[in-house]
């Protein structure tokens, strides 16, 4: 060790410095108290030894200056004194770990150096722990901050403010493992999803950031309830380790408000109040939560309630009745119906307010969902984004023709259109009416291989059976086809109204018009040029060349 | 799968999905998915993944219509896209069906 030895009596600083560099310790000596604080300040020695009588600057005041400068590091400072006086001695210890009184003992002066070395060793090692855990710490403290972000901005992708719905999940039982989710479909229905992970903390809360994807994804796609489900099982399965899963509900809401579907994993129970708050319907769970079972034991089937306006429902997360007060009573499932039942406004408000009469400390670890069917979705509008054009009516999309020509092998594929389909899917003026434009082009297909290229006669499906019979020689018909083809063009124009012209011709005798009223019949066959004929702007068969032209208004 | 249907474990309700294109490609798996169930069941055709029809599903559900009693089959049909709904407005179907 280095130690500081101040003493301002030469022989006494001599024998110190002897007995201290014997035993193997490097000395820094000073004569007095001045001196001993300029040397402390170069060399920040490990321990002192200071004399308490010394000129220039005694002992005690060089003591607290250095004690004033090395702030939080521990360094043993030993007072040597001539001194007797009981109180002065106490007083030194103030500022001072230990005193010797002189004349020194040598071998007391060893075991008091060696006992405040070791003490000084287990200072270093707190001091060093404690700054591996301040780093810990912030360390800790950033991962949580990261992954804080990521959740909640993962949670961002839930929409609000859609009508009629209202959820709340606070952050405290988010990071708790509590997931709210809303999705307004493009038709103005939603979907919704609930739960609650098993566990507390963060640990319990990351499942929802893959929920909260696939929820989204899925919701996106329009998938059914029941699919959504079974998806999220199959994540959680997969993801999650064995003691932990997801008590969930899912549901989707028509537009009209009049429909709900759900799925029921393990939440408590959520209700559907009619007029006058009257508990219509208790919506139990009737599944296993998510992440328990295997796909092939999954079960998925869903649950339909009719709704009408003056209904509402609400469903919650076990935090809601199992959230307890200071005697340890839980709220429970007969204060939530009491607190229901007399509700005046919102059913959220009336939970929390009843909550918060039980334990107002617990207001920040639940989660809702209520749903008011009196407001409607917002139905999709008609007049959607239009298609910019000059003041003239040129659009900024060009022209586009299109030539498709299927011979044998490609009429034989299984869906011939497929390829049609993708193509035009692309034009954002097509793909607002797609589902006319493509009925459009399989009926003029279909008439062109059926009765031209195969020479079917729709008059079979007349016969018993023979709409399928129809089907099935149309089958048979084309896998022997030999010679034939079809043609398509197509052409959509860039000059307002953008209309497609759709041109079919066929290596057969090409369509006949027939009868193109449609008819308010049960007939299953015969509907296909008639309905043709109605969507279209033009309809025009040209005999002499086996061709059929159609016009698609594309602009409503 | 193209078409699934399911039935409610009272066999009463019945939905029936159609993925991707309803027509007559579909005509046999469309027929046993309400041949296999009640007929006096409610059955829902869910079109919410349907990506177009033509003249043979309207056929293909007129069939169905028949076979499940005419005027007395309780068919209502699902979650229409615009498109999809305007075809079935233009045939006159939803004086036949119940659509949504």
């Amino acid at each position: 060790m280095e130690i500081l030895v101040a003493e301002d009596e030469a022989y006494c600083r001599k024998r110190l410095v002897m007995e201290l560099e014997d035993v193997g310790h490097v000395c820094h000596v000073a004569e007095n108290g001045a001196v001993a604080l300029e040397l402390w300040r170069e060399n920040k020695p490990d321990m002192i030894l200071m004399d308490l009588l010394m000129p220039v600057m005694d002992g005690l005041a060089a003591s607290k200056a250095i004690k004033k400068e090395q702030a939080g590091v521990h360094v043993p400072l030993i007072f040597l004194t001539a001194l007797s006086d009981e109180e002065e001695l106490a007083q030194s210890l103030e500022v001072g770990d230990d005193f010797l009184v002189k004349p020194i003992n040598f071998n007391i002066l060893r075991a008091k150096i060696k006992a405040h070395e070791r003490i000084l060793i287990l200072n270093r090692q707190v001091l060093l722990q404690n700054k591996e855990l301040e780093y810990f710490r912030s360390r800790v403290h950033q991962e949580y901050d990261m992954t804080r972000h990521l959740m909640e901005a993962s949670q961002k992708s839930s929409d609000r403010n859609v009508p009629g719905i209202d959820t709340r999940c606070t952050a405290v039982s988010f990071f708790n493992g509590d997931l709210v989710l809303l999705y307004e479909k493009w038709d103005g229905g939603a979907y919704f999803l609930i739960g609650d992970f098993t566990g507390h903390g963060l640990a319990a809360s990351v499942g929802s950031i893959p929920v909260t994807q696939a929820f989204r994804t899925m919701s996106k796609r329009n998938l059914s309830v029941g699919e959504i489900v079974r998806e999220l099982n199959l994540i959680l399965k997969r993801l999650l380790p064995d003691t932990m899963f997801f008590c969930a509900t899912a549901g989707e809401i028509n537009q009209a408000r009049s429909r709900i579907e759900l799925w029921c994993g393990g939440l408590p129970d959520a209700y559907l109040l009619g007029e006058r708050n009257q508990i219509h319907r208790v919506i139990k769970s009737t599944h296993m939560p998510l992440g328990v079972m295997e796909d092939k034991e999954f079960e998925a089937d869903t649950e339909i309630v009719p709704l009408t306006e003056a209904d509402r429902l609400i469903f919650t997360t076990d935090g809601v009745t199992e959230c307890a007060n200071a005697e340890g009573d839980m709220f429970g499932e007969e204060s939530l119906v009491k607190a229901l039942r007399h509700s005046k406004g919102s059913l959220i408000s009336t939970v929390l307010q009843a909550i918060y009469e039980f334990n107002s400390a617990l207001q920040d670890d639940l989660s809702l969902i209520e749903i008011t069917c009196s407001e409607k979705g917002i139905a999709p509008d008609d007049a959607e984004e239009e298609i910019s054009h000059e003041d003239d009516g040129v659009i900024g999309i060009p022209a586009i023709s299109m030539q498709f020509e299927w011979q044998p092998p490609q009429l034989k594929s299984g869906d011939p259109l497929m390829i049609v389909r993708q193509w035009l899917n692309r034009h954002m003026a097509i793909r607002e009416n797609k589902e006319v434009v493509f009925m459009v082009i399989s009926e003029l297909f279909n008439n062109a291989l059926e009765h031209g290229v195969l020479g079917l006669s729709s008059e079979r499906k007349n016969e018993d059976n023979g709409f399928e019979n129809y089907y099935q020689l149309r089958q048979e018909s084309l896998q022997s086809l030999k010679d034939g083809w079809v043609r398509l063009g197509l052409r959509i124009s860039s000059r307002l109204p953008i209309n497609l012209t759709i041109e079919v011709t066929d290596s057969g005798q090409g369509i006949s018009p027939g009868n193109l009223d449609l008819e308010d019949n049960d007939d299953t066959f015969g509907r296909g040029l008639p309905m043709v004929n109605a969507v279209c702007q033009q309809l025009e068969f040209n005999i002499d060349n086996w061709q059929v032209r159609a016009v698609i208004d594309l602009n409503h | 799968m193209t078409i699934e249907s399911r039935a409610s474990s009272d066999e009463k309700k019945v939905i029936i999905d159609i993925r991707g294109r309803f027509d007559f490609s579909q005509i046999s798996q469309f027929r046993s998915s309400y041949e296999s169930h009640n007929k006096d069941a409610e059955y829902t055709v869910d079109l919410r993944q349907t990506e177009h029809i033509d003249s043979s599903a309207l056929g293909m559900l007129l069939n169905m219509r028949s076979y499940l009693g005419g005027d007395k089959a309780k068919i209502k049909i699902v979650n229409c896209s615009p498109g999809i709904m305007k075809i079935f407005e233009i045939s006159r179907f939803d004086k036949k069906f119940t659509i949504s």
